[in-house]
This record gives structure tokens, sequence and C-alpha cells, in this order.
């Protein structure tokens, strides 16, 4: 066999502590060099957006009254800013644009709000629309403005006022596990979905999120207007506020056998137990036995 | 070491079973003469009045000689077995408080969630073990992190076997048994995981019910018999109840005991160390040796288990909330050591055999019994199927190390690897999910992984045990260079004694 065949054979064999030691040290010390890097480069993209984003999520909860729809916002500067960030892929008057975008009627004030406060849109740099959410781009202003802009061009559904408070989390839990688990998981943590995975001739969409990080007002919005593979629902504002609620819930529901592992089932619960568990109980085993008579 | 036997300074106690131990011959007969714990006012008579009528002695003196080979490889059926023990002890505070009702009732209890909530008497049992029975959530957990390890360690106890090709003759019934006993473990599992009558679990009796339909021909009447009429019934989780904790535990129980029943008739194998033959047993007597080290090996076990079942929840049935027959939640996976078969139904394609518009062979037949079926009982009688094609039909009591056989080894590899493939397959949409790929050419890959894989698998296996085999390892060449000492002047000076300056540098190279 081969020198290369040789030589691994070699130190396969038992290698003195000192040497599996260092190679682990050298391991862990490689490990935390990329975690580092990792790190400051989350930081460096953290304080770029961090202005808009922290403005962004405090819109979501200005927008759920729809006072600020229904007041009627500045609608020649909405149209400058949807020429703008917009028009390109879904129309100047929201029609769509074939191998661009998808026709944005039927969305609505609903349907836009979802799209900008989840930062789905406008789409990053190579960005496809299936990416989980993230914090908005523009700044709640800008949103507030698109919003308007987009309800006056592509009327749909308006902004349901959900309010979590007092509603019946028991009525949300049977709610969202008849209709919502089935793709989002029943602890909301998102999971896999099949299909086409085609949206208007674009990469598609195969995954539905996880609802951990929503907002109330981002679940109304999107149960009301069914964002792309989502069918949409026709419940009364009660039952969007029990589902919201719930999904409330889940996302600080205290977890009182551990670690949730995710929340994802068996699937983590056999790796947790044969990497964790049987690796523990083997190196117990090589740890009391000695080594074979040489 | 170089000689056989231990070395002299050796604080081990080896001994060489097969050869004349030295013993008090007077301490085995007669009745009147001391038996252990004579000196003691109490135990001395018991142990003599015993003895008289029994043998107790002589047994007892033979068991606590008994010798155990010494390799930490022989501690994995140990571990097995104490997981069964932990297994019995939660499952034995579980039954105190689990009602196996399948009757619907309306939840009063401390889970908001579920308030007002229509469950079986069953599920709303296991809510109350989890929040109101005190120790109960633990007992739940470490009862499931236990079967996960149990059968982990079944699984590693007879790929060590297999590699080492310790189910050779005369110890090929004792693989068979072993295996079954690993049918039995996986039966129990299934039966554990359906209990709790939650979303997950009936789901899972769904896909079992589903699968029982395929069966050609018998399909509705098996089904019907096994459940109780058409799915959902209330009836399951009282017949799954029994099969749990009494039915299969009972077989397990009787079954273990016959398995170590032939290791210690047929006297534990061993591995090529020097002195070790075909008709000796060299290693640890059981007393004062190896009894410390099997209790060392169950505490640590179960404090393994504690650990999970205090610091990782698992299935928290809570969040998937009562079966209800027209819901359905994702990710939904069997637990790991049935995620192979869930791999097999999720891979297969939907093709049925109908002819005069009879359905001859019912999907899913096909992958979720016939394929199974038939990878298990070629692994079940695989002694038999090695002995065919070898030849060898002599006895073995020295193991091969895994690279002496090669396409042993290989064929092991290649079974890894359809289960592994499978494995991956059965929770294909967590991996899309956490991947980005799209779940079906997820599928599509892993379709042809499954006949690629093993192949690949086997080849590289074999070259690598060939290589091993033909070419060995080479010692650990020694250090080039010279060697220093400092002198007590300050100066250096070079050292030409070669074994100092391997004694000084922490008895460098091998034994």
């Amino acid at each position: 066999m081969s020198p290369r065949l040789q030589r691994a054979s070699r130190t396969g064999g038992r290698a003195p502590v000192s040497a599996r030691l260092a190679r682990s040290v050298a391991g862990l010390a490689v490990l935390a060099a990329i975690g580092g890097v990792a790190l400051l480069g989350l930081a460096g993209s953290g304080f770029a957006v961090g202005q808009s984003a922290s403005s962004g999520t405090s819109g979501a909860s200005a927008a759920a009254s729809g006072a600020l729809v229904q007041s009627g916002g500045d609608l020649s500067a909405g149209g400058d800013l949807y020429m703008q960030t917009c028009a390109a892929c879904h129309g100047v008057q929201g029609q769509g644009v074939p191998g661009q975008g998808p026709t944005l009627q039927g969305q609505g004030a609903a349907g836009a709000a979802f799209a900008l406060y989840t930062g789905r849109m406008p789409l990053p740099e190579n960005g496809v629309p299936s990416q989980p959410r993230d914090k908005p781009i523009l700044t709640q202003a800008q949103i507030q403005l698109l919003v308007n802009y987009v309800a006056h061009i592509a009327p749909g559904p308006t902004i349901p006022p959900v309010d979590t408070s007092g509603a019946d989390i028991a009525a949300g839990r049977q709610l969202f596990i008849n209709n919502c688990a089935a793709c989002h998981g029943p602890d909301a943590a998102g999971g896999a979905i099949g299909g086409p995975g085609q949206i208007n001739g674009l990469p598609g969409i195969f995954i539905a999120p996880s609802l951990h990080s929503a907002t109330a007002q981002i679940i109304g919005d999107a149960v009301v207007t069914g964002p792309a593979p989502m069918p949409k629902f026709n419940f009364p504002l009660k039952q969007i506020d029990e589902i919201a609620a719930y999904i409330k819930y889940l996302q600080s529901a205290p977890t009182p056998g551990g670690d949730a592992l995710g929340g994802l089932g068996p699937v983590p619960e056999g790796y947790v137990a044969v990497v964790i568990g049987l690796v523990l109980v083997l190196l117990f085993a090589r740890l009391i036995s000695r080594r074979p008579l040489e | 070491m170089t000689g056989p036997g231990p070395a002299p300074g050796d604080d081990r106690v080896h001994h060489v079973e097969g050869e004349p131990v030295p013993r008090d011959a007077d301490a085995i007969e007669g009745d009147a003469l001391p038996a252990p714990g004579g000196q003691l006012p109490v135990v001395g008579p018991v142990v003599r009045f015993l003895d008289n009528r029994t043998g107790l002695v002589t047994f007892g003196r033979t068991a606590l000689e008994k010798v155990f080979p010494d390799h930490w490889t022989f501690l994995l059926g140990e571990i097995a077995l104490f997981s069964f023990i932990v297994l019995l002890i939660t499952g034995t505070y579980l039954t105190l408080f689990f009602r196996p009702d399948g009757t619907q009732t309306i939840y009063a209890g401390p889970y908001a969630p579920l308030d007002g909530t229509k469950m079986s008497a069953a599920f709303s049992s296991v809510l109350a073990l989890s929040f109101s029975v005190e120790g109960g959530l633990l007992a739940r957990q470490a009862h499931h992190w236990a079967a996960l390890l149990f059968i982990a360690a079944i699984v590693t106890h007879l790929t060590r076997i297999f590699l080492t090709g310790a189910f050779r003759r005369p110890r090929e019934l004792n693989w068979i048994i072993g295996f079954t006993l690993l049918l039995l473990a996986l039966g129990e599992g299934i039966t554990g995981y359906s209990l709790p009558d939650d979303l997950l679990s009936g789901t899972g009796l769904r896909i079992i019910y589903s699968i029982t339909m395929a069966i050609p021909f018998l399909g509705p009447w098996v089904a019907s018999l096994l459940f109780g009429g058409l799915f959902p019934t209330t009836q399951i989780i009282s017949r799954l109840f029994i099969v749990h904790v009494l039915l299969l535990p009972g077989v397990l129980i009787g079954l273990i005991s016959v398995h170590l029943l032939f290791v210690w008739i047929q006297k534990h194998t061993q591995y090529k160390v020097p002195g070790a033959t075909e008709h000796n047993v060299i290693g640890l007597s059981l007393w004062p040796g190896q009894a410390f080290r099997s209790i060392g090996a169950f505490l640590l076990t179960a404090a393994v288990i504690a650990l999970l079942g205090g610091l990782f929840e698992i299935n928290p049935v809570w969040i998937y909330g009562p079966y209800v027959p027209y819901a359905a939640a994702v990710p939904a996976q069997p637990d790991y050591y049935v995620g192979w078969l869930e791999g097999l139904v999720r891979m297969a394609p939907n093709w049925q055999l109908t002819l005069f518009g009879i359905t001859i062979l019912p999907e899913p037949f096909i992958p979720g019994l016939v394929v199974p079926g038939v990878l298990f009982t070629v692994l079940w009688v695989w002694p038999f199927i090695e002995a065919f094609i070898t030849g060898d039909h002599r006895e073995h009591n020295l193991l091969d190390w895994p690279w002496e056989a090669p396409w042993r080894a290989a064929t092991g590899a290649a079974f890894a690897t359809i289960f592994l493939v499978l494995l991956l397959e059965g929770a294909n949409d967590v991996l899309a999910a956490w991947l980005l790929i799209p779940v079906e050419d997820l599928t599509q890959f892993f379709r042809i992984m499954v006949f690629v894989g093993p192949v690949v698998a086997w080849i590289v296996t074999y070259r690598l045990a060939r290589a091993r085999l033909e070419h060995g390892t080479k010692p650990i060449e020694p250090l080039g260079g010279i060697a220093l000492r400092r002198n007590a002047t300050g100066g250096f000076e070079e050292v030409h004694d070669r074994a100092a300056v391997d004694a000084a540098l922490g008895g460098g190279g091998r034994k």
C-alpha cells in the first residue's frame, strides 16, 4: 500500500496523551479564532444597520393601530420612494415584472407591512425571498410611506389591529395546532415545506420560518395576506388575537425539562443521546478500564 | 512486558482461567468447614445452612473467581444492561401515575394553554406526571433518555461483536439472542413512544397502522385485530401499555438471563493479547476486580442518564398537545432508532402492484416491512452466513482485530452506511430547513446515496483494512539529533546513553 496509508495508520495508533491534548488545544484555538472573526463581522454589520433596525422594530407596534394608514400619509413622497425601491421588480403600478418580481395586487397595506417590517423587502443583494426574517432594511418612516402607497395602488387587506392582551391562549393553541403547526411546527420553530420551490420563476420558498421572533402585528399581517406559499386565512380578528397570543406565549414559554433543543423534536434529541450520552459512557468505560495487556 | 502473564510488580490481580487455580481444598469440602463470613455470629450459620442444601459455597467460590477479560469494549454490553436497569427503576415509578386509558376527558390542570381541552385520560395523566407529580418530569425524561442510550449501547455492543468476529462458533446462538434483544428493545421503544397519546405519538401510530394495513390481502384484518377497530381507537393505549410494561420486559429479562448464562457457560472471548490462547481466559476475577468496575460502570451510566434527564428537555408533550386525527405537526420524527425505517418510507416511490383491479402489493408494504425484514434477517443469521461463505466452522475464542477480516469489516461498514443514509433521510425536513436545501432535492440525493454509499464504504473499508493487515503499524521512530545535559558548572555536555534520554523524556517509545 502507499506510504500515505502507512503514515495514516501510524498516527492512527495511540498517540501520547500530551500530543492528543496538544491537538485538542490547537483545535480549540482554531475554533476560537474563527468564532472571534465571526463575532467581529456580526458586530460590524450590527453597527451598520443598528440605527434603522432599532427604529424599525418599534415601528411595528406603532403601525398596529392602523391609525397612520387610515389618516393617509404623504402619497407623493411614498410614490417617490416606491419608484426608487420597489418599481424595478414590482412595476410602476404594482403589476409585477415577469422574471423580476410578482404583482402586488391584492397585497394591500398588510402585505406591504409584512414584507417591509420583516426585512424581506427590499431584497438584499443576491437575496431570495425565502430568506428567514431579518431586521427591517428601511426606517419606520420610510416603511410607513410605502405601506400607504401600496395600499393606494394595490388595494388589499388592511393591517389588522392585533391585540393579544386578554386573548384566550387555550383557544389560540387549538387554532395554532390545527392551522399553523403543520408547517411552522408545534413549537413554532419552523420547518421545511415541500412544493415546486419557485415563485414567479424566481428562487422559491421551501421553509416555513420560525416564529420565535415574530411580533403580534407581523403574525396578524401574515394571517390576513398569506405571504408566498402560505394560505390566506379568513379568521375573525378575535381568533387572530388568540393565535398571536399563543405564539407570543410559546416565545417566552418556560421549558421545565431543561434546554428545549430548538423545539425540533426527536432529531436533535437523538443527536444529543448519541453525541453526548453515548460518547460520555464510552469515555467512562475507557477510563475505568485499563489498557489491555501488551 | 514481554512474557505471558502479569509481570512482577503489576498491582492487578490476574487470573488465567483454564489452568489449575490454586485454592484451599478444605474450603470446598464438608459442611463443618468455615464458610465465607464464618467469623460472624449470624452470617456464618445462615451461609452454612444454605450451603448444606444448595452447595452455595462451591458455586460462590467459582463465581467470585470467574475471570473477566480486561478491555473497555467488553463493558458495552454491561452499559446496555445498566441502562435497562435504570429503565426498570424509572419505568416502575412512571406506572404509579400513568393511566393507560383512552377515554376522553376535559383537562383542568395547571398547564393553562390546554385548559378545557378534550384529551384522553392517558394524555392527561402524562401532563399530571410532568407538572404535578414530585420528580415526575425528571423520571419521565430520564426514562426516555435511558431508552435512547439503551438502544445506542446495544447497537454499539453488537457492532463490536460483529467487527471482532465474536459471534463465530460456538457463540452463534448468543448472537441471535443478542440481536433478538435489540428487536425487543426496539419494540419497547416504539410502544413507549406511543403511550402518551400526544399529537406526535399518534402520528407515529397512524404510520404503524398504515403499514399494517398494507400487508397484502391480510392487512385490514391484522390492523383491525391489533388496534381494535378502525384507527383511531380507544383500546390501543391500554393494549400498548400491557405490551410495554409486562410482555416485552418479561421476555427481555428472560432472554437477558439466557444471554448472560451463555456468556458464563461458553466463557468470554478475548483479544489476542500476550498469553491469551484459545483455551484460557486472562483478566480480572469477578471479586475483587471486575465487580468494582461493573459497579462503577453502572453508577456512571446512571449518572449520564440523570444528567441528560435534568439538563435536556425530551418529548415536551404539552407542546404537541393531545392527539387529534385531523391535525399534524412538523417536524414529525420517531426516536432515532426507528428513524431509518421512517427514512425508508419517506424515500420509497409510491409504487404498488395492481392486477385485475386487485392491489397485490399495496404501498408502503415494501419499504415498511419487506426491506427492513430483509436487512434484519441478514444481520440476525449473520454467523451462519459468514460460516457458509468462509467455510470456517472451527471454534473461536480469540477475537479478530477488525482489520484481520477485511471483507467482514467492509460488509459491516456497508450495512452501517445503509442505516445511516436512511436515518438522515428520515430527518430530511429538519436537514432541509437547516441546510436551506429543498427537501425534494435532499430526498433525491439520499435515494442515490442509499445505493452508492454502501458500495463506496465497502471498498474504502476493505482497502484500509487490507493495508493495515499487510503492512501493520510502524513503531514510533526514535528521536533524532543529539541530547544535551546541563552540568554542575553551567555548561552543556552531550548524553550518549539513549535509554537514559528516553527515561528522562517520560519513558518515550513503546513498551
